[in-house]
């Protein structure tokens, strides 16, 4: 039976697939490249996105969304091309976000805990919600992302007494274009990441309005990773946060509300935490599904063996913290670019191809 | 040996066990169940022995990481 989401848990999963992992370190190498204006990124990728996801949509029927991902069914080259660009492009997203979720428990909140039991308590979690099916997965987020969403948007209000506008300065000027470009080539893979929905498009019930929500996710996450790089720069200012491995974290340090109350830090992980649990864990249902089209059965029964291949990988690939923000940054931003533009390109094409068989079938019937 | 992989270990231990009792995998399953547990232990000793495969990373980032490079001074 196919599972079902609703279309708030679309919008609230494309949200997570935006904010839960862009905000741990995305901010750090932003702000290097685009320095006090780099706040102007997200503004300057949004109109790419919407036309993205009116390229992604355009005319289409329910069936169309329906074949892409089935399984068992028998594909074009072009289709299989497809299917394996997306499972090599959830696959490294998978090992980078496993990593950098690792590595953030062990230097900011587990010190003295060895890798690889991080890693094995944190499969244990992610593999137990990922194994339940996407409706779980959607359920979970729904709850997670929307404590984030309000504590996203409590944040300014909290900080108002620590901001010093004049670390916007000198305002955007034309000599500042070229860096903001840039900026906004290294934002665009991770931002980008929003595709991963294109598995689930086919679950959304009704298929009408997926569009919408498809919009209305991408606006929130690009509207919350603002408000987070907005006060990231205002607190604490271009130094602090190109050299700050987890300038979010220091971000929501500085918030003090009185004496006793200093440290929200904590609470606020504690709400971060498990919306990156779940983005992984959609990860692993996508790679699940991308791996049962090649043995042709919709099963999880290898899912677990396979959580701790892709666990120890996340490990084994990188030999410190050092080489997984130098994948982060240098790698992801060209591969992640070239992998999601192949993926929106193929999925125009295959979709065209799949409309053209449907009108012929039809012609042929008649 | 550490305590990971001992725990790693046991708990594809438990689940191969499991699979091959409730009899929920069919012949063609089989041959994919075998391959997942071998590949998961042979990771696992590839952990143990601290023998990493950031060569890959390493190329990846001799390739794409430097597009990265010609486009931002990172």
């Amino acid at each position: 039976m196919t599972q079902k989401i609703s279309n708030y848990q679309l919008i609230v999963l494309v949200a997570n697939f935006i904010l839960s992992s862009s905000v741990i370190s995305l901010p750090q190498i932003i702000v290097q490249v685009g320095e006090q204006n780099a706040w102007l990124v997200p503004i300057i990728l949004y109109p790419i996105f919407l036309l993205m996801i009116f390229l992604i949509f355009g005319k289409t029927s329910k069936d169309e969304y329906k074949n892409l991902f089935a399984i068992g069914k028998r594909g074009s080259l072009l289709e299989k091309g497809f299917v394996f660009l997306f499972f090599l492009f959830v696959f490294l997203v998978l090992i980078r976000d496993l990593r950098a979720m690792i590595d953030f428990i062990s230097s900011v909140l587990l010190p003295n805990t060895p890798l690889d039991i991080l890693m094995i308590l944190s499969i244990l979690v992610i593999v137990y919600i990922a194994m339940s099916g996407l409706e779980v997965i959607a359920r979970i987020n729904g709850i997670h992302f929307f404590l984030l969403t309000l504590v996203t948007i409590i944040i300014p209000f909290l900080l108002i007494n620590e901001s010093e506008l004049d670390n916007l300065l000198p305002l955007p000027n034309v000599s500042m274009i070229k860096a903001l470009f840039q900026s906004s080539y290294v934002g665009f893979s991770w931002l980008g990441e929003f595709l991963l929905f294109l598995l689930i498009i086919g679950n959304v019930n009704p298929i009408k309005a997926a569009r919408k929500a498809v919009i209305q996710g991408t606006t929130l996450g690009f509207f919350l990773f603002l408000i987070v790089l907005f006060f990231q720069i205002i607190v604490l200012g271009t130094k602090i946060v190109t050299e700050a491995t987890y300038p979010a974290y220091i971000l929501v340090q500085q918030i003090h509300l009185t004496d006793f109350l200093d440290r929200l830090d904590l609470f606020i992980v504690a709400i971060w935490l498990p919306t990156i649990i779940t983005k992984i864990a959609f990860l692993f249902y996508a790679f699940n599904h991308c791996l049962s089209m090649y043995y042709k059965s919709n099963t999880n029964k290898f899912m677990f063996p396979i959580s701790f291949i892709l666990g120890y990988l996340s490990i084994l690939l990188f030999k410190n913290s050092m080489e997984h923000l130098h994948f982060s940054f240098e790698v992801w931003c060209s591969l992640g670019l070239i992998l999601e533009l192949m993926i929106l390109i193929l999925f125009i094409i295959v979709k065209k191809s799949a409309k053209k068989k449907g009108l012929s079938n039809e012609n042929e019937s008649n | 040996m550490s305590i990971g992989v001992i725990f790693v270990w046991l708990a594809l231990a438990i689940y191969a066990i499991i699979i091959w009792k409730a009899k929920i995998i069919d012949k063609k399953e089989r041959k994919w169940v075998i391959l997942v547990l071998a590949l998961a232990i042979a990771v696992s000793v590839l952990a143990m022995q601290n023998m990493f495969l950031n060569g890959i990373t390493s190329f990846l980032g001799n390739t794409f990481g430097r597009i990265t490079r010609l486009v931002v001074k990172i």
